[in-house]
């Protein structure tokens, strides 16, 4: 395959006809160099695979950060008929739910200069970081399961500093998505994630104090509350183990009732009918790893905004802190699109992608439908982050779909490579980003030249229509997991 | 090539290992994922004698022995914390494995978290009695 088979229908719409075994078209949003990359990593063959599921209800969608995954591409995007399709673990990841949550504050930057040392300590020893940390808190089996019908209103409700019920409305699905069979979790699920609840994980998983470097749209930004030269909090984590144990527990359940029925190009692109048993077994277990994320990510919250206001001495309210959104990037959601003409129930598989809704859409929150639903796109360590709206485009062309992150673009490997002898802490010292890390090897593995130039998928993603740019967010304090 | 090694794929790690026998494919499998995690071999025995965990699987293919069998090897060193000393096959064919972990406190955290096991692109390759492949894990 190269670049030739495309059809460029617009600067950043690249459309692969249907060729022998393809149900539908494949479209990637990318610019000819994330293409001819996305061709060179073989990403492409993943979305053709895609394309080639039966019952395919859209196209086969590649957003602009587009990269080798598992099954999908990162950044794959394709949706089922609810009431006849399939669904795909390989379609949703193993981080199920893993998202990005944005505070805003009315604190200025300036006045973090005296705070940023101690609040990334705090952080750091606060939170719970890094490889199997467990969490915040350790529950009985009884009470976790019940954190896993409720989501993050579980927090709200029944711990102390749960926070208010309003802010519920600012995450997606409210933080919530119908659970209710407990029985077909397993127990080694359970057991990876009753110890894990409140913690941030390892890897490319973060808590980031950043300043709103820049704003394109006074408007949106107003709706959302951002303020130019104010602190923002991002948090970046998922599902914990628990939502990999769920996904690999699926994964081979469909795996093995499939075995001899279904040749896939890919055997992580196994699938089981959304209507039977097995399927519907599966998304009831990724809504309850998608509700552990929003309960996790609304404890870290917590505890992120007592932190400061225990660093300024003053209250939430005074300070500003307010959650902005909360978004999934791995996620299968039932939705209704324009599918040839008609308006249709699919399931629609986001791994690596977000969710970008039109202005006046009714699953936003009110207070956002004026504007469209807030797009969380972070950077890499030490680059910046994006806050941008969602936009009819995007409902018209990819699902109501959009970018996600970076992606990398250089193995762990070279990445320490290209780092030896570098004291990489210092080096985003000298650029006025402290990083807070118990891994000095985790860092070097992290550092922004392992990823894409998120300010080129920015680029490309407003370009293509998918959604469109509200503010800049520059880091300023990095807690890596 | 030796028997096992760390690899790297742009998003993520793996193994590629092999051995003469299912227990040398095993026990390399094993290794592998040690070096993984703490950059060093299976350590030595320890002076202190090993908790033993046994598990036996049953499945429809070698791939999908191997995966279980790493995917219990990581449960026992991210979940329950300890380092895997050794492994002592006692039966292995292409759909069943009957092992026993060795195992001791860990003293060390890993370097990685990993997420799961894939199939992803996982062949067990055959030349004569010697088996080997790559395993692909999501950290």
């Amino acid at each position: 395959m190269d670049r030739k088979d495309f059809i460029k229908v617009s600067p950043y719409r690249w459309v692969l006809d249907k060729t022998k075994g393809m149900n539908t078209e494949a479209e990637i949003f990318a610019s000819e160099d994330i293409l001819e990359a996305a061709i060179r990593d073989q990403s492409i063959q993943q979305v053709v695979n895609v394309a080639s599921l039966p019952g395919i209800a859209s196209r086969s969608y590649a957003m602009p950060d587009i990269h080798y995954g598992y099954g999908f591409s990162i950044g794959g995007v394709a949706a089922f008929p609810a009431d006849s399709g399939i669904v795909l673990p390989g379609g949703v990841g193993y981080d199920i739910n893993c998202g990005v949550r944005l505070l805003s504050t009315n604190i200025p930057a300036q006045e973090m200069k005296n705070y940023s040392d101690s609040l990334g300590y705090a952080l750091l020893n606060h939170i719970p970081t890094g490889v199997n940390k467990k969490g915040k808190l350790n529950l009985k089996k009884k009470a976790f399961l019940k954190l896993l019908q409720n989501g993050a209103r579980e927090i709200v409700d029944n711990y102390s500093n749960g926070g208010d019920a309003g802010q519920l409305r600012f995450i997606e699905s409210s933080g919530q998505l119908n659970f209710g069979m407990p029985e077909i979790i397993s127990e080694r699920a359970i057991e990876r994630g009753c110890t894990q609840v409140g913690s941030l994980g390892g890897g490319n998983h973060f808590i980031e104090v950043q300043m709103i470097e820049k704003i394109y749209d006074q408007h949106a930004a107003a709706v959302f509350g951002l303020k130019k030269g104010n602190i923002a909090v991002m948090i970046h984590t998922g599902s914990r183990g628990f939502g990999h144990q769920v996904a690999s527990d699926f994964i081979e359940r469909i795996r093995k009732k499939n075995l001899d029925k279904i040749k896939v190009k890919d055997p992580q692109l196994v699938y089981a009918a959304i209507q039977s048993p097995l399927g519907k077994h599966y998304l009831q277990a990724l809504n309850a790893a998608s509700n552990f994320a929003w309960a996790n990510r609304h404890l870290l919250m917590q505890e992120i905004i007592r932190m400061f206001e225990g660093l300024f001495k003053s209250s939430a309210q005074k300070l500003g802190l307010q959650l902005v959104y909360d978004q999934a990037h791995n996620i299968a959601k039932f939705e209704e699109h324009l599918i040839n003409g008609k308006e249709k129930k699919v399931l629609v598989h986001r791994k690596g992608a977000t969710r970008a809704f039109p202005p006046g859409h009714r699953d936003i929150p009110k207070e956002y439908r004026p504007v469209g639903q807030p797009v969380l796109i972070p950077g890499s360590m030490g680059t910046a982050s994006y806050v941008l709206k969602g936009s009819k485009t995007a409902m018209a062309i990819s699902l109501g779909s959009s970018a996600h992150g970076a992606g990398r673009q250089l193995s762990r490997n070279k990445a320490l490579k290209i780092t030896q002898g570098i004291n990489v802490r210092e080096s985003l010292k000298s650029r006025n980003i402290l990083v807070f890390s118990h891994s000095a090897k985790g860092l070097r593995e992290e550092v922004p030249q392992a990823y894409k130039d998120i300010d080129d998928v920015i680029a490309v993603t407003e370009g293509a229509g998918l959604s469109q740019k509200v503010a800049r967010m520059v880091p300023l304090v990095v807690v890596k997991g | 090539m030796s028997d096992f090694e760390v690899i790297s794929t742009t998003a993520d790690v793996g193994i590629r290992f092999r051995g003469n026998s299912y227990h040398g494919f095993f026990e390399n499998a094993a290794k592998g994922l040690n070096l993984l995690y703490f950059d060093t071999d299976l350590p030595s025995a320890a002076q202190t004698p090993a908790t033993v965990y046994s598990f036996i699987y049953h499945g429809d293919s070698i791939e999908n022995v191997l995966v279980n069998f790493l995917a219990e090897a990581v449960y026992l060193v991210q979940i329950r914390e300890l380092a895997l000393t050794g492994i002592l096959l006692q039966d292995a064919g292409d759909t069943f494995i009957d092992v026993q972990f060795l195992t001791h406190p860990l003293h060390c955290k890993p370097d990685i978290e990993i997420k799961s096991v894939t199939y992803h692109n996982l062949e067990v390759k055959r030349i004569g009695d010697t088996l080997s492949t790559v395993v692909i894990f999501d950290i």
